[in-house]
């Protein structure tokens, strides 16, 4: 098959237990593949063993069909752009882009030409005999990109490469490397713990919780279609209201057989003054609105309720004010988790 | 609030009671407020006149008589010198003093930039090794120049008789005008080589890995990577460690005093053992400070130098 896949990777440190046990995934050729997970989840260690920079203890690992156990990273047909993007300080930005070619000795005039081809494309042409210590993070940030793409690499591995970078230029290079993809068709494995990097640029996700996938699938399913409690909370801002369902002052009526948690997102909340017992439809909270974060096009409501703090994030209209307050969420849009986390379809 | 200003102002002015002084004291306040730096550098100043600065200024201006240290000094303005550059010896002891520096400060620096990129890996084999290497550095010069002394020694010493179970005919190391001189560099690498290669290794291990790593995936072959990436980020430590280097190898002095005092037939001898002959024990002093004017131009020139040639290939500033 083409792509990656990794089949039963299993990554220890020394004698301790394994950080990744018997990992089998999937990167379809040509996707941009979201690595996402809360720091130390293991996201970076497999992009590091896809790289080669780090050595599988056990399992393989193939990039197009082609097991790369013993390829060096140089080998894999791959480029990296690191979180620090680890430019050369001792060279120019020019230097730094053609060094990868000039060690594989790639003829002169091609090596020009792709190299003024690359420095046009990320815009930095009036840059080339700058030390990385005379650009700013953005530049750098670019630069690194100069290096990955000069190599004209199948597969790209990134490595929280925006984590550097202020909200601003943030926003800016994720609809770049949207661009980016789209213009190169190559693979893109991207690492990250933000989920609105992952959310907003990713064709596919995967979600990686203590070297465990918990889902793989586009944004649109993994945002509609969690299927754990992990997942739920995990995307999402804020994250899915999760409550049990023992705590709950109004009794959904309709809920599943061993149903435990319920569970809603916070744009799908309405707040209402009154509590209206002939919508029987509808899951209702009674709570005091604790805190509002007014944001503009929408504002953000924090209730404490019986069974908790939730949150409801109202698109537009009036102000809430502070007080006692319902909750209400359409039996559609509510979630239900069994005792072990996994979502009841 | 109002009487938290009030106490804070009262306190102000207990302090600095500015504003009620007398003219004369306001001036001299003002004064001492003005000598405070001086008087606080002033012991170290003090200190670097007496030992540096004075002796300096001394030496340049013994260098116009010839004193004997007990008879009266006669000037001779700029006799000394005329002398100093007529005499054949001289030339040989500023040659001897070139080669000692030049050999010894380049091998070992080589020689130690080998082991640091071998030994920088941080395990538990290599640390042993590092202290091994590191251990002639602290040891005293007097130690150090007997036992080589003795390993050295053409007659019993353990280097000939290796030499001998090996089959080669002995080297008499110390005797031997063509050999001594390398000898005495074989001693001084040996010695400084431990304090050169911890501080390479140092400056290895700053260098953030992520360097390296992309390095590996831009192919890069080991060489490449050691010429592209190790040296010139640990340029400025190179540098400043190969001067520091050049200016010790240059006041040579202890271990040519304790091993071969100069000899065979000048072979060893340098610029600063010279001085101390013709200072203490001809007692031309004169004549020796003539000597120390030359070694601190000399000193100074090849500084300039150095400096000049290749601080402007030196990478300083921040990671990226």
């Amino acid at each position: 098959m083409t792509g990656i896949e990794l089949r039963g990777v299993e990554k220890a440190y020394g004698k301790n237990p394994p950080v990744i046990e018997n990992l089998d995934l999937q990167i379809e050729e040509g996707s941009f593949t979201i690595l996402l997970g809360p720091s130390g989840c293991g996201k970076s260690t497999i992009l590091r063993m896809i790289a080669g920079l780090e050595r599988e203890t056990a399992g393989h690992i193939f990039i197009n069909g082609e097991d790369m156990r013993d390829v060096s990273p140089g080998g894999r047909g791959i480029a990296m752009v690191f979180q620090n993007y680890a430019l050369y300080p001792t060279m120019t930005v020019k230097e730094n882009i053609e060094f990868g070619l000039k060690n594989i000795k790639t003829p002169k005039q091609e090596r020009e030409a792709r190299v003024t081809e690359v420095v046009k494309m990320v815009g930095l042409t009036n840059y080339v005999n700058r030390k990385p210590q005379h650009l700013s993070g953005g530049q750098r940030q670019r630069v690194a990109l100069a290096r990955a793409i000069v190599k004209k690499p199948k597969v790209f591995l990134m490595d929280e490469p925006l984590s550097n970078l202020d909200a601003k230029l943030r926003a800016q290079i994720r609809t770049d490397l949207i661009e980016l993809h789209r213009n190169l068709g190559a693979t893109f494995v991207y690492v990250t713990h933000d989920q609105v990097e992952a959310m907003s640029m990713g064709t596919d996700i995967v979600l990686l919780d203590n070297g465990r996938i918990r889902q793989q699938g586009s944004p649109g399913s993994i945002y509609s279609a969690p299927r754990n409690l992990f997942t739920a909370q995990f995307i999402g801002s804020p994250p899915m209201n999760v409550v049990k369902a023992e705590d709950m002052e109004y009794r959904v009526d309709h809920a599943p057989h061993g149903t435990v948690s319920l569970g809603f997102r916070p744009e799908n909340a309405v707040i209402v003054s009154e509590r209206n017992p002939s919508e029987r439809g509808r899951a209702l909270f009674r709570g005091e609105l604790a805190a509002r974060e007014i944001l503009g096009d929408h504002a953000i409501y924090k209730f404490k309720t019986a069974c908790g703090s939730i949150r409801a994030k109202i698109m537009s209209g009036s102000t809430v004010e502070y007080g006692e307050w319902f909750v209400g969420v359409d039996r559609k849009y509510l979630y239900y988790f069994d005792e072990k986390g996994d979502a009841i379809i | 609030m109002r009487d938290i200003e009030k106490v804070i102002d009262e306190y102000i002015t207990l302090a600095i009671p500015m504003p009620r002084m007398a003219a004369a004291e306001k001036f001299l306040r003002g004064t001492a407020r003005a000598a405070t730096p001086y008087i606080m550098v002033a012991p170290a100043i003090l200190t670097l006149c007496v030992f540096v600065v004075y002796p300096i200024m001394y030496m340049i201006w013994l260098s116009a008589f010839r004193w004997d240290m007990i008879g009266p000094k006669i000037y001779v303005g700029l006799g000394n010198f005329i002398e100093l550059f007529s005499n054949p010896d001289f030339y040989l002891v500023i040659g001897n003093t070139f080669k000692f520096m030049s050999l010894s400060v380049s091998i070992s620096i080589i020689l130690a930039l080998f082991l640091a990129v071998y030994l920088k890996a941080n395990t538990r084999v290599n640390a042993l090794l590092q202290s091994f290497i590191f251990t002639p550095y602290i040891t005293s010069m007097v130690s150090v120049a007997f036992i080589w002394a003795w390993l050295m020694n053409s007659e019993y010493g353990l280097l000939n008789f290796m030499l001998g179970k090996a089959g080669v005919g002995g080297v008499r190391w110390l005797e031997d005008a063509g050999a001594a001189m390398y000898s005495m560099i074989l001693v001084a690498v040996w010695k400084g080589l431990g304090y050169n290669v911890i501080i390479l290794i140092s400056a290895m291990r700053a260098i953030p890995r992520q360097l390296y790593e992309a390095a590996v995936l831009d192919n890069t072959k080991p060489f490449r990577t050691f010429f592209r990436i190790t040296l010139p980020m640990i340029s400025p430590t190179l540098f400043f460690l190969t001067l520091m280097n050049i200016i010790a190898a240059f006041k040579v002095f202890d271990q040519i005093a304790l091993m071969t005092g100069g000899g065979p037939i000048n072979a060893t001898n340098t610029l600063v053992f010279d001085i101390y002959q013709f200072g203490f024990k001809f007692y031309q002093l004169g004549y020796a400070s003539a000597q120390g004017v030359v070694l601190m131009a000399l000193i100074a020139v090849c500084t300039a130098a150095y400096f000049g040639a290749l601080s402007k290939r030196v990478h300083y500033g921040g990671e990226a």
